[in-house]
């Protein structure tokens, strides 16, 4: 418990860090606060990433001002989806690489809000920014999945969890 | 037990990483392979009076009811259209010069607008301030 | 368990993997296929008029309305504020009666305001705006498109000078006095006004109605692109082609005008006349060649990038911050100045 609260944490202060990273799009962030709920997904405990990501998400930004606004949605429905995603990767196999899942999460997430976007627009326009979106995704993706790695590693030696 | 077999990367990962890449560059084709490639557009207060291929080299007279207003030249291997030879005073539209996809010239004494009509990527400019 | 037949269920759970993996992708992709072709889509109106002398593009979007309608509807209240306004030709224009009045006229509210939002422009940026220039612009012969443009002598200048500038105006509540025959030209404010009137309308008859109206490169934002993106806006090179851009700000709301010496003039002897004169001299203004502000209104807008182009990168402009406008001014050697709240809108 200890373990997911501080994660959460931890996501909350990157979802409010992360923003002042300049972006190549005019929407759209890196998505290095869900290196906490890969963290814990890695860990094995899917049920504790949904709930790091609705507090990283509700109190981040509730902190930045953009609480249930279109921004916000889009964030958390493609987290939860990417979550569950996530999940039933890992539910397959207990051989797993960081790798895979992270990218697979980043992939899920950025085409679920891509499309949330374009259902609240109901234009086909948001899709034009997936490519750029996908291929962003895929680094911060590998880079949340290498601090993932580390640190489930050291939760494991330390007999945190 | 299960937790030890946790690994960075593996082979398998690379089919996981090329796939979205694969997806952008799918998306990234849809527009220009749906789209019209660019089509030259001549309007004349508001009337469609001609129209045609950006990548056809041509050159067309602009006339409205007998009186020649201007020529129109569209250069198909550069993608460009510019106005020549225009009857108005200020000429501003043959200092336009050229103009390819997504641009407009306009010659305002004779309401003649020349567009170059096609996809443009959403990630380009909305609108220009001039 | 044998090794062979750990090496085969390791094989099958990748080929799972894979097949969920590539699974879920097609169902997204289905998923925005049946999305696409199930719904329909906000679809932005276009329509083109010629307008104040240039050419208006309304894009516009609404879900409660007829977007077709509203951009009509735009376009009637530009014209009519069009004729209303128009100082040279137009013989019903109230500036046209006003100017060739021999004694005070009383105007309606809606002149009003307009004379008196110029002269305030006036004082702030000491001459640089000013609506009462009509005298001189006709000597030149930018009053219309179809006038042969010319340059006059020094002795014509200084005369139309005489009849010319700010000073000559009286207003007093609705009653107008122009003295030394000066003529008025709302020009450099009127467009910018009527815009306005029409973005109003367009609110008025959706709230959420959102685009844009692009009067000859001077921009006022309806709403946001599909209601929750920032426009954006290249600003013109002003030694460039026409697709040439120099810089880029978002908006959302508000407007942004550009004043430049390439839009409308004509050279002699290599010399560049434009449209946009100093008051002091009688000529084109020279220290800048383009002069960009973004304002709440486009009425503002439109004066304030006027004066900052006949000002230059000056005290004054700098000062346009104080008004809730930002400014970006490049001078005659290509030099970029901004406020420091420009530079904020060219991010997002």
């Amino acid at each position: 418990m200890v373990v997911v609260a501080v994660l959460a944490a931890f996501g909350v202060a990157i979802y409010v860090v992360e923003r002042l990273i300049p972006f190549p799009l005019p929407v759209g962030r890196w998505g290095l606060s869900n290196y906490p709920v890969l963290t814990i997904i890695l860990c094995g405990r899917a049920p504790d990433a949904l709930l790091i990501l609705i507090v990283k998400s509700v109190v981040g930004s509730m902190i930045i001002g953009s609480f249930l606004s279109p921004q916000f949605i889009m964030g958390l429905g493609g987290g939860i989806c990417a979550v569950l995603a996530m999940w039933a990767l890992e539910a397959c196999s207990n051989k797993v690489s960081a790798v895979r899942v992270s990218v697979t999460g980043a992939t899920v997430n950025n085409v679920i809000q891509v499309l949330i976007a374009s259902a609240m627009v109901k234009n086909w326009a948001p899709t034009a920014y997936l490519p750029v979106l996908l291929i962003v995704g895929e680094i911060s993706a590998v880079a949340n999945a290498y601090l993932a790695w580390k640190t489930v590693i050291i939760l494991k030696e330390g007999r945190f969890i | 037990m299960k937790r030890n077999d946790l690994q960075f990367f593996s082979r398998l990962d690379l089919f996981f990483i090329v796939t979205p890449i694969f997806i952008a560059f799918f998306i990234a084709a849809i527009p220009q392979a749906s789209g019209k490639n660019g089509v030259v557009t001549v309007y004349i207060s508001g009337e469609l009076v001609y129209e045609q291929p950006l990548t056809r080299t041509a050159t067309w007279v602009v006339k409205s009811d007998g009186e020649y207003l201007s020529t129109l030249v569209v250069d198909g291997s550069k993608e460009k259209v510019k106005l020549v030879d225009s009857n108005c005073p200020l000429k501003i539209c043959e200092r336009t010069g050229w103009v390819g996809i997504g641009g407009s010239i306009v010659c305002v004494p004779n309401k003649i607008v020349v567009k170059v009509e096609g996809k443009t990527k959403a990630s380009e400019i909305d609108i220009v301030t001039w | 368990m044998r090794k062979a037949d750990r090496k085969d269920v390791l094989k099958k759970r990748i080929v799972i993997q894979s097949i969920v993996f590539l699974t879920a992708i097609l169902i997204f992709l289905a998923v925005a296929l049946w999305m696409n072709f199930s719904r329909g889509s906000t679809a932005y109106v276009e329509k083109d008029e010629f307008v104040f002398g240039t050419l208006v593009r309304v894009v516009v979007s609404s879900e409660k309305r007829d977007p077709k309608a509203i951009a009509d509807a735009m376009i009637q209240e530009m014209k009519r504020l069009e004729s209303k306004f128009h100082p040279y030709h137009d013989g019903n224009s109230v500036i046209f009666k006003l100017n060739h009045a021999t004694g005070p006229v009383t105007v309606d509210e809606e002149t009003a305001f307009l004379i008196s939002k110029s002269l305030y422009y006036s004082e702030i940026t000491a001459g640089a705006f000013d609506p009462a220039l009509g005298r001189l612009i006709k000597l030149w012969g930018f009053d219309s498109p179809d006038t042969k443009k010319r340059v006059p002598t020094s002795e014509e200048i200084a005369k139309a000078l005489e009849s010319s500038g700010y000073a000559n105006v009286e207003i007093h509540s609705k009653e107008v006095s122009l003295k030394n025959h000066a003529w008025l030209d709302l020009g450099g404010i009127a467009k910018g006004y009527a815009v306005d009137q029409a973005v109003r309308l367009a609110k008025k008859i959706d709230e959420n109605a959102t685009g844009f109206v692009d009067a000859g490169g001077d921009i006022a934002i309806i709403g946001p692109k599909f209601g929750q993106f920032p426009w954006k806006i290249g600003i013109r090179d002003p030694r460039g082609g026409p697709q040439d851009i120099i810089g880029v700000v978002y908006l959302s709301e508000g407007a942004i005008a550009t004043s430049g010496d390439y839009e409308r003039y004509f050279e002699v002897d290599g010399v560049r006349y434009h449209h946009i004169f100093d008051s002091k001299t009688g000529y084109p203004a020279r220290k800048s060649i383009s002069a960009t502000v973004i304002a709440e209104k486009l009425v503002d807008a439109d004066a304030l990038s006027t004066a900052a182009f006949v000002l230059g990168w000056s005290k004054i402009v700098e000062g346009f911050v104080g008004l809730g406008a930002q400014a970006m001014v490049i001078d005659a050697e290509g030099k970029i100045y901004k406020t420091k709240g420009f530079v904020a809108y060219e991010k997002e």
